[in-house]
């Protein structure tokens, strides 16, 4: 089979299993651009060169679902936190009410389904670090009542309850609120977000979570090490859990090449005073200067297959699925540069012999298996008590 | 429960509260002290029967604030540790209520708004938990249907400006969780003048078919709002500053503004505004319906506490509203004004509210 002819068969099997993607960052792109004017990012239209994802895109990659992330930076906190994720909440609201042939909202897995059926991309939320509860499980209820489907427990930093994979630990893992609070995800139904977290805060969740977990943008460790993967004793407990870790594209997560370029471009961005996540245009011409003098390892959609390889081993073909973090990332990895990307990875898995029926569970029916779950366990626990009025 | 609310006229008869015998008159009024005086039981019986057909929507209650001080009430039961419970709030003929939700006022915590959802979350919960007695309310027509129902019609709000914390997502988010009342008081967008975010608060306000509460405002601020609104706003508890000085009490000025702008001014049972009597409370009613009309008075007596404060004879609790809508009977309230006074002109106001968001959402996205 050619190659053009694999690319073919990737999009005709996207067309009737198309990708639950994970995570993208397009609303905090939006946020930090154009101050939500969504006038003036016209998603309908081509956003090439200043976003991964737009319309076009997203119906070229064969997505059929988005969980939105609703991220505020790590560094908010108290009100401010919970103010920013509101606005993102009702950004996504106002995406969905100003494209509605395209997205559809969604809020159970039946709703997905019904977009799926219906031609439209399923459009879900999830909360990006557990400091835009600010500490309150009515903010965490409210988040839910207002369509935030799963909560990422931390983000970068380490926050009042649990460990961050990428901050010093102080709780080593969950704290007993923290696991209050993963209960309290499992009673109203909000899928308990693993990316992000420290594998001790992964290991305790998996202890305490009555529900399937996902890593809604994590690749494997064992592929590349870097703290944002997921270790395998971790991957080995998904079966039994029932959740699902969606691969990440960013290359420096899953690349060991690019691990290193961006220990040394971040410390070049920060030299300069720049936040080395920022991504603004300025620091990115810092970046493009910085390439100049260190040519950027480039990862491909093989990267991204290798770590799918060996999440499929370890985890089973049940327990995997897709999390890009288009717009959350500066640098994407060559054949999956924007959102358009997917049927590269398809094809890819399909040279490498993965069948039909195991795309069709990575692409879609996993993640959708994970909510449905999810929202089974939820229906029992609130039938048996009520709300949590737990305080830290 | 709910079926045999469906004859209100039965229920509230046979409810002994409504028995004239056990019902004082307020101090003061004539043949107060007799029970068998017929004047007054003839007029508490006619102001039974009217709030059975137009109940009372009351403006401001501050339970849901009050139970989270003390979570251990039962309102199924009438419980003296806190005035309003279901059983005096159908024995007052309360058939709409708008609970007030307030965040902690020391300020020293960065959770406003945190607290603010609390508060929501917290009556969401009251109403899941008395699903015979409360049901949650978002529009005129939900008030309409749960009288229909023999439910208290439960709005969510007045909640106060500063908890938007600045943020026009918060306030689509209050919205989206059913918040429908908000005080603009206290505000930084709202304090000494309505400012360009303050307008931009009241345009939003009036896209999503929220009301603007003018409770607390100074009366600068009050007429700018109401100049502002599109639709016509309400002072959700207050009493008119020209029988009694009191900071939260609207001066006629702030009236006749209401009056141009078809609102709405809901008179408190606030012994500090109103003065200790059940009469000085009708006075109060009288004079904001002299000074801003009959379509633009209500009531909203600010229960919801714990014993302490003060509150006029006879207007203790909410089943003391049939006692208030007897004595402007006895002072020569028509039946149709009366029946304004307590639900029409409420409704009114909401369905203004909500007529003038279907004409904004045509010209405005968010």
């Amino acid at each position: 089979m050619s190659a053009a002819q694999r690319l073919s068969e990737a999009r005709e099997l996207l067309a009737e299993h198309p990708v639950v993607d994970g995570h993208n960052d397009l609303p905090w792109a939006l946020r930090e651009q154009v101050r939500y004017d969504l006038a003036r990012r016209d998603i309908a239209d081509d956003q090439s060169g200043r976003l991964h994802t737009d319309i076009p895109r997203l119906r070229a990659g064969g997505v059929g679902a988005q969980f939105w992330s609703v991220y505020v930076r790590s560094d908010y906190a108290g009100d401010t936190a919970v103010s920013a994720t509101l606005e993102q909440i009702d950004a996504v609201a106002q995406l969905i009410d100003r494209y509605p042939a395209d997205l559809v909202r969604a809020l159970t897995a039946d709703d997905m389904e019904a977009a799926r059926a219906d031609g439209k991309i399923a459009s879900l939320m999830g909360a990006e670090g557990g400091h835009s509860i600010n500490n309150s499980l009515a903010t965490l209820r409210a988040l839910h009542r207002l369509g935030v489907r799963y909560m990422t427990l931390t983000h970068n930093d380490t926050i009042d309850w649990a460990d961050s994979a990428t901050d010093e630990p102080r709780h080593g893992g969950l704290s007993d609120f923290g696991r209050e609070v993963v209960r309290e995800m499992n009673r109203i139904g909000m899928l308990v977000d693993l990316s992000h977290v420290a594998a001790t805060t992964m290991r305790d969740a998996l202890d305490v979570s009555a529900a399937p977990v996902i890593f809604s943008h994590s690749s494997a460790l064992a592929m590349c090490d870097h703290p944002r993967n997921i270790p395998d004793d971790v991957l080995e407990r998904l079966p039994a859990n029932g959740g699902v870790a969606m691969a990440t594209f960013v290359p420096k997560f899953i690349l060991p090449a690019a691990v290193e370029w961006t220990l040394a471009a971040d410390e070049n961005l920060r030299a300069h005073g720049f936040h080395h996540l920022d991504t603004s245009p300025e620091a990115m011409a810092l970046h493009r200067a910085f390439e100049e003098r260190r040519p950027r390892p480039v990862a491909t959609a093989a990267t991204v297959a290798d770590h799918l390889d060996h999440m499929r081993e370890v985890a089973g073909v049940d327990h995997i699925g897709i999390g890009g973090d288009y717009d959350g990332t500066a640098f994407t990895p060559a054949g999956l540069d924007d959102v358009a990307g997917y049927p590269n990875l398809i094809a890819e898995l399909l040279t490498r012999g993965w069948s039909r029926a195991d795309l069709a569970k990575l692409t879609w029916s996993n993640a959708v298996r994970a909510l449905r779950d999810a929202e089974a366990v939820a229906r029992g626990l609130s039938a048996s008590r009520g709300p949590s009025n737990a305080v830290l | 429960m709910a079926d045999l609310q469906d004859e209100p006229h039965t229920d509230y008869a046979a409810h002994s509260a409504y028995t004239a015998d056990t019902v004082p008159a307020g101090p003061g009024s004539t043949g107060a002290g007799d029970p068998a005086a017929p004047v007054t039981g003839s007029a508490l019986e006619r102001a039974v029967a009217l709030l059975s057909e137009h109940p009372v929507t009351d403006g401001h209650n501050t339970l849901v604030w009050t139970l989270r001080q003390s979570p251990y009430h039962d309102i199924d039961t009438p419980d003296s540790g806190v005035d309003t419970d279901i059983p005096r709030l159908r024995a007052g003929g309360v058939g709409a209520q708008f609970w007030s939700l307030l965040p902690h006022e020391d300020g020293t915590a960065d959770q406003v708004l945190s607290d603010t959802l609390d508060q929501i979350d917290m009556a969401l919960a009251l109403m899941r938990r008395y699903p015979d007695g409360l049901c949650l309310a978002l529009t005129a027509d939900d008030m309409a249907d749960a009288r229909n129902r023999g439910r208290i019609a439960s709005f969510l709000g007045p909640v106060p400006g500063r908890t938007l914390t600045g943020s026009l997502g918060a306030l689509r988010a209050f919205h989206a969780l059913g918040v429908r009342i908000l005080a603009p008081a206290g505000a930084p967008w709202a304090r000494d003048e309505l400012t360009p975010f303050g307008h931009e608060v009241v345009k939003e306000m009036n896209r999503l078919g929220m009301l603007v509460d003018l409770t607390g405002c100074s009366p600068e601020v009050a007429c700018q709002l109401a100049g502002a609104s599109k639709a016509s706003v309400i002072v959700s508890h207050t009493a008119a500053a020209a029988l009694k000085p009191h900071p939260g009490n609207v001066t006629d000025e702030v009236l006749l503004a209401l009056r141009a702008a078809q609102g709405l001014a809901m008179v408190t049972f606030d012994a500090a505004q109103t003065g200790d009597s059940l009469h000085a409370v009708a006075d109060h009613v009288e004079h904001v319906r002299a000074v801003a009309g009959p379509d633009c008075v209500g009531l909203g007596a600010t229960f919801g506490t714990e014993p302490g404060v003060p509150r006029p004879a006879g207007l203790t609790d909410p089943s003391g509203y049939p006692r208030l809508v007897a004595e402007l009977l006895e002072r020569g309230w028509s039946e149709t004004d009366l029946a304004l006074l307590t639900w029409g002109n409420a409704q009114r106001v909401l369905r203004d509210a909500e007529f003038t968001a279907r004409a904004a959402q045509h010209r405005r996205p968010a």
